[in-house]
């Protein structure tokens, strides 16, 4: 499969050729068909893209042995950030949330606030977040410079399936680790939340524990992993695709990278919104 | 691909796995120690959720595990308890607030434990309360689950704000009242004129008080000249005088009871003893031979009246 497949621009007869009456009315109409037809193609391309993933998912001797090393790069290389950024946001959470308590509310009620909040949308949401950028913005940077110096193109030439190759063990890897990461994340935002208002603040660890365990259903950590299995998912797959058309050239690289955070950090959103839409009502404890 | 990568991919899975099924079981469990399960039953609004706490007397004990709608009104109730703890026999349980803003936890309240042994050392007698809460009985305990009977539940947010209402209507009702007997019905200037008429009486009282006080004074500046005014040296030598006098008076009762003593006795003799006085006053005899004797004296000195040279003789050489 090769760029050409996917082209942007098609050829149509210049607007200046038209008699001078018509040519507003023809520009309107054809700036609105390009517009159309452009988000149609997109949606095509991506679909198209998508076939061509379960198709190559019938190659598991391709993609299999190569799975291993982008778990290891998007799951356990990416723990020191995603830790990080989990520690601060329990932490600084949780010490906020204690002096936004106002009389008459018990203390546990902080560690009620950490938890939702953690579990149910920091925890997925920023850890997605988080490896769109670094993740994500990689996996694009590498699809996207074997596209410019024609190293598909060398692959498909060697009869390798570059689907199976190169998007099915970063598509894997997204779909098991990052719920992984996100269970580590919930685990050590929770953990440093406790430990800050523990040692910072008049809250007990009775009271942390005793909100830890309000109103808790276990559907709230099976929730965060759905989330957190459509963002990894979302980000292996949006970032493949864009490395995957990258235009010739360093700058086209640098576009494409740029245009995968922004598009998989925008999905990331929107899924997390859809989630919230169609899930939130069964959180009710 | 290398192998070390499998290793390092396996121990994060793993380590991701366990704290995410362990770390789930800890909070939906409510930790690991283990629990047996106990039932009660609320009516309906009680506003229980699971995870709320069960307290024991104030301690918490464990927590609301399931709470489940019971179509004949009552919300049922699985508490998940503590191994460690018992529920004694008699024991009911409540639900009670927790703060002010709707917070709910179950509250068992126990029996009341027995009256110490008098004198028992280091046991403080405890006057009984007048409650009607049963006495426990020694190591009778509800049994694992078991239903725990519901008490006479503790006012909610709602039905104290009923009461905060109707307080306030009272109160509003109030301030009416004192609004139409203040200024409708002149209530206010009346205060006032009271007020003003104890103000009067204030300022006479004080100027009576003023003249009394110089009246006071006026009497002591006298009083002070007149002590100013007397010799202190003939004072003294008047009380000294005095003090002499007294002594003397004291030495002459003195004397006068001794001698007062002295006759006291020769009264005595006189009456009581065999003397020549005594029996002159007390023997009649004495008496009659006295007024004999006395009679021939009459007679005698008429007889010598009569007679007087019989008696007496007189010669002149």
């Amino acid at each position: 499969m090769s760029a050409s497949v996917y082209p942007r621009h098609g050829g149509h007869r210049p607007t200046d050729s038209f008699p001078i009456p018509q040519r507003a009315a023809i520009k309107f109409f054809r700036t609105v068909a390009q517009v159309t037809i452009g988000i149609f193609l997109e949606i095509g391309w991506r679909v198209h893209f998508l076939r061509e993933i379960m198709r190559a998912m019938s190659e598991p001797r391709t993609w299999l042995p190569l799975t291993i090393k982008q778990m290891k790069n998007i799951g356990v290389d990416s723990l020191p950030l995603a830790g990080i950024v989990a520690a601060f946001i329990g932490a600084v959470t949780a010490y906020q949330t204690v002096y936004q308590l106002f009389p008459g509310v018990q203390l546990s009620a902080v560690g009620w606030i950490v938890r939702q909040s953690v579990v149910l949308e920091l925890g997925p949401l920023l850890t997605a977040l988080v490896l769109a950028g670094r993740v994500g913005a990689r996996m694009t940077a590498e699809i996207g410079t074997m596209r410019v110096t024609e190293q598909i193109d060398a692959l498909e030439t060697l009869a390798y399936d570059p689907i199976a190759y190169l998007v099915m063990p970063r598509t894997i890897a997204g779909l098991t680790m990052v719920p992984m990461l996100t269970i580590l994340s919930i685990a050590i935002g929770i953990v440093f939340g406790g430990l800050t208002v523990i040692v910072a603040t008049k809250v007990r660890m009775t009271d942390y524990t005793t909100g830890l365990r309000l109103t808790f259903i276990p559907f709230q950590v099976y929730y965060a992993l759905i989330k957190a299995t459509l963002f990894g998912t979302s980000i292996a797959l949006i970032c493949s695709y864009e490395g995957y058309v990258t235009e010739t050239g360093a700058e086209g690289v640098g576009r494409s990278t740029a245009r995968a955070v922004v598009i998989s950090s925008v999905v990331i959103l929107l899924l997390d919104a859809l989630t919230a839409l169609y899930l939130a009502p069964a959180l009710a404890p | 691909m290398k192998r070390r990568d499998e290793v390092i991919v396996g121990v994060f899975v793993t380590v991701a796995i366990v704290v995410g099924v362990v770390g789930t079981l800890w909070l939906a469990r409510r930790g690991f120690s283990k629990s047996y399960p106990m039932y009660a039953q609320f009516d309906w609004g009680n506003n229980l959720k699971t995870g709320q706490p069960v307290e024991l007397a104030g301690v918490q004990i464990g927590s609301v595990d399931q709470v489940t709608l019971n179509p004949a009104g009552y919300l049922d109730v699985t508490m998940e308890i503590e191994k460690q703890w018992k529920i004694p026999e008699g024991t009911s349980a409540t639900v009670q607030n927790e703060g002010f803003f709707g917070d709910k936890s179950i509250a068992l309240h126990p029996c009341r434990r027995p009256q110490p042994t008098v004198g028992a050392e280091g046991v403080v007698p405890v006057t009984p309360g007048q409650d009607s809460t049963p006495v426990c009985r020694p190591n009778a305990f509800l049994p694992a689950g078991d239903t725990i009977p519901t008490g006479k539940p503790a006012p909610s947010m709602d039905q104290l704000l009923t009461r905060v209402d109707s307080m306030s209507g009272q109160l509003s009702l109030i301030v009416h009242s004192l609004q139409v007997e203040l200024v409708q019905k002149n209530g206010v200037q009346d205060i006032h004129k009271t007020i003003e008429s104890t103000n009067a009486l204030l300022l006479e009282l004080h100027k009576v008080a003023a003249q009394q006080s110089e009246a006071l004074t006026m009497t002591l500046a006298s009083i002070r000249r007149s002590a100013a005014a007397l010799d202190s040296a003939a004072l003294d030598t008047t009380v000294h005088n005095v003090a002499a006098t007294t002594r003397n008076l004291q030495a002459m009762t003195a004397e006068l009871q001794r001698t007062s003593s002295r006759l006291d006795s020769v009264v005595a003799q006189v009456q009581h003893g065999d003397g020549t006085v005594s029996k002159m006053l007390n023997d009649p005899g004495v008496y009659n031979e006295l007024r004999t004797l006395l009679a021939r004296m009459d007679s005698l000195t008429a007889d010598v009246k009569a007679n007087p040279k019989k008696y007496f003789n007189v010669k002149v050489f």
